[in-house]
């Protein structure tokens, strides 16, 4: 009674922060040969609090190369401690706009009674290409930049507009969170996730005041649910941009 | 202070329109392509293809700002004259040696090879005709 009371207590706990999806290539930007050989990671994380979740193998996994889609056959299991996460290698050897994506299985959440799928993406550029980073990929759930997403300065503000279906998606909220691998500790459990909403026509902004990686969760009520047990779970929809900030 | 808005203007232009140069080996052969941020060609822009200092070749990119050339040597710079104060020079070297091409050999090797030739006949008829005398 009292390890059921614990355990349920640590569930509820962990349940507080915000889960996110993440696709993070070795970097935004390519400028050489040397840079070309990418490795690209999905995991789904707590990314400050650095709280790993297990990741079952995606059920896609891919590229868009200006539009036109790849799918990886190359993804690799890797595990840290207990808890799996997976990689992909990609070589980027011609001047492109490259939208990594991962779509993963569908997560239970046993907390929150609901399923969690997490559509991620990030985009890199790569030779100074620079065009279509505004263009969406015909995700279902998607975030397509107003910024362009790379190249950022900390400090510099992303905008972005959320779509759902293919149609802006008005008072949704978008979780922000740091990728935080400097330890950093945040005043109080409030500043962990960050929270904006889209306006009328789905956009939304937020300032980014750290060098590193930012991932933006726009949290969508999916119109489909999944079964489990012989039960109908609804699926929270996540469509989820990770971008990258430097300091000078 | 309409010069300096200019000057301002021009310079923003100059960093918004940068061009671009990307070079791939292709066997024998190097692929070239040219473009502004944002995917604009440079549309028959000059290439020249410069080895210690000195052009060997000069070319020009086609109307999607691309272009393929017979590779000549192994190290060498490839410089992009996109105009209006557009230019960018790059350094390309071979995943793998080539051969080195008789057109891009030096004079001073061309000279030896002619002068070791002409030296091989003028032996052999010196030799007949010193065969010939003792006869």
């Amino acid at each position: 009674m009292k390890a059921k009371f614990i355990l349920s207590s640590m569930v509820l706990a962990t349940s507080v922060f915000a889960h996110f999806g993440v696709v993070m290539p070795s970097s935004s930007t390519v400028n050489d040969e040397k840079e070309a050989k990418m490795s690209i990671t999905y995991r789904f994380t707590h990314p400050f609090e650095q709280m790993m979740m297990n990741m079952e193998k995606p059920v896609e996994a891919g590229v868009f190369v200006n539009g036109k889609k790849q799918v990886f056959t190359n993804l690799k299991e890797q595990k840290d401690g207990k808890l799996s996460y997976w990689t992909s290698e990609f070589n980027a050897n011609n001047p492109a706009m490259y939208q990594f994506y991962v779509d993963p299985k569908p997560y239970f959440e046993a907390a929150e009674d609901k399923f969690i799928r997490h559509i991620t993406k990030t985009v890199v550029n790569a030779y100074g290409f620079g065009e279509g980073w505004d263009k969406p990929v015909g995700l279902k759930a998607e975030i397509v930049p107003l910024s362009r997403p790379y190249a950022l300065y900390a400090g510099n503000i992303f905008s972005g507009v959320v779509l759902y279906k293919g149609k802006p998606a008005k008072d949704v909220v978008v979780e922000v969170e740091y990728y935080n691998e400097k330890g950093l500790k945040a005043p109080s459990e409030d500043f962990i996730t960050q929270e904006v909403k889209t306006n009328q026509n789905g956009e939304f902004s937020f300032a980014m005041p750290l060098a590193g990686w930012w991932g933006f969760a726009a949290l969508i009520d999916d119109d489909e649910s999944v079964k489990k047990d012989g039960k109908d779970y609804p699926v929270e929809l996540g469509g989820v941009i990770w971008v990258e900030t430097k300091g000078y | 202070m309409l010069k300096i808005v200019l000057a301002f203007v021009i310079c923003a232009t100059l960093n918004a329109h940068s061009l671009k140069v990307f070079a791939a080996q292709d066997g024998d052969f190097v692929d070239i392509k040219t473009y502004f941020y944002g995917n604009s060609p440079c549309k028959e822009c000059k290439v020249e293809f410069i080895k210690d200092g000195k052009i060997f070749e000069t070319l020009k990119t086609d109307d999607k700002g691309e272009l393929k050339a017979k590779l000549k040597e192994n190290k060498f710079e490839i410089l992009v004259d996109g105009g209006l104060a557009h230019e960018k020079k790059i350094t390309f070297e071979t995943n793998s040696p080539i051969a080195a091409d008789e057109s891009s050999e030096s004079n001073q090797a061309y000279i030896t090879k002619f002068a070791i030739a002409f030296g091989a006949i003028f032996g052999i008829f010196a030799l007949l005709y010193l065969l010939k005398r003792r006869k």
